[in-house]
């Protein structure tokens, strides 16, 4: 049963974090090993059983359902918070850039972006009543799947694409016309790094987008809840 | 092959009623359900797992069944469900409707020898 246990996690994998589902895993699993210990009563051996239990639930996308209701005001705030935190990372690791050129501005603009995301985050802690808290609103869990894949699909892409564009930028001459690369000290060798470790730090961007599908299924009202009004 | 997908398309717009009433005979999980379903039909139709998880999600969301966990000692714990008042009424109501539409459709599509 080992590997029951294991094809049911593997199954619910991508969906994770709300109770409802955890119990919809606990449904599935169970009648899985209530099946299989049927067909081995049959006299079928314990693996072709297991084979058989398996292909009959190859996917369980159909019955976790596209829409869902969700909770916004408690939704938006975690994503909020979440960003903000992405945000001060993302200015406190690129500080060491303000004695750059362009560094100050994007130092500065960081730091706005937290501000303006911290605001937001404590007006919406601030309207934190119990009538607001209950709002509903629809979402699309396939559709947040599909965002968090393309974020992650365009941030390879634009990675993939500095780092050949620095590489060229700067080995270019080199690979082309065997220029020799001039580093003429720690400061060319950090501006050179810096170039190429930057965009890196455009991966907190697809790591936000790839919390909301955990979240909308976190703050899932459930199709039969009622809310008392 | 194209037997059988033709009878269950037609059979998935009654899984609801067919789940009701294998529940108001008693109690009963996912597994037995389906079991109950296949023999109900001698043999003839399994359902599927992905529809009767959905099947028993949209019941249970229109209030026409109610889940309790088991308390199995061994393995892992069932989920079990109850047919409520609701869907009792509901089960007569769609038995009563397929009655009719079962007479029509019987009259609409089958050819007879005018007498």
């Amino acid at each position: 049963m080992e590997s029951l246990q294991h094809y049911v996690d593997q199954l619910f994998q991508k969906y994770r974090g709300s109770k409802q589902i955890e119990e919809l895993k606990w449904e599935v699993l169970s009648n899985l090993e209530a099946k299989v210990a049927d067909l081995v009563a049959d006299g079928l051996p314990l693996d072709e059983a297991m084979k058989k239990a398996k292909a009959n639930l190859p996917s369980i996308d159909s019955i976790v359902g596209e829409c869902r209701k969700v909770y916004i005001v408690p939704f938006v705030q975690e994503l909020l918070q979440l960003g903000l935190l992405y945000g001060l990372i993302a200015w406190i690791v690129t500080m060491p850039l303000r004695i750059w050129g362009m560094g100050i501005y994007l130092s500065y603009s960081l730091f706005a972006i937290c501000i303006l995301i911290g605001i937001v985050y404590l007006i919406l802690l601030g309207i934190n009543r119990p009538d607001s808290s209950h709002h509903l609103t629809s979402m699309n869990v396939r559709f947040a799947f599909l965002l968090r894949k393309t974020g992650w699909m365009l941030w390879a892409l634009y990675f993939v694409g500095t780092f050949i564009f620095t590489t060229a930028l700067y080995f270019g001459s080199n690979l082309w016309f065997s220029t020799p690369v001039k580093l003429t000290g720690p400061y060319q060798f950090a501006t050179i790094a810096v170039t190429y470790a930057l965009p890196l730090l455009s991966i907190l961007i697809p790591l936000w987008l790839h919390a909301i599908p955990r979240l909308i299924l976190k703050y899932d009202a459930g199709e039969g809840d009622v809310i008392a009004k | 092959m194209s037997d059988s997908s033709i009878s269950s398309d037609i059979i998935r717009g009654h899984i609801d009623t067919i789940i009701l009433r294998v529940l108001c005979d008693g109690d009963n999980y996912g597994y037995e359900i389906i079991k109950a379903i296949f023999k109900n039909s001698d043999g003839r139709y399994e359902l599927k797992e992905p529809s009767l998880y959905t099947s028993l999600k949209r019941l249970e969301s229109h209030k026409l069944i109610a889940s309790y966990w088991g308390d199995e000692s061994q393995g892992g714990r069932r989920k079990y469900y109850q047919v409520t008042e609701a869907g009792r009424e509901a089960y007569e109501k769609a038995l009563a409707s397929w009655k009719v539409a079962k007479e029509l459709i019987d009259h609409l599509i089958e050819r007879r020898e005018e007498v």
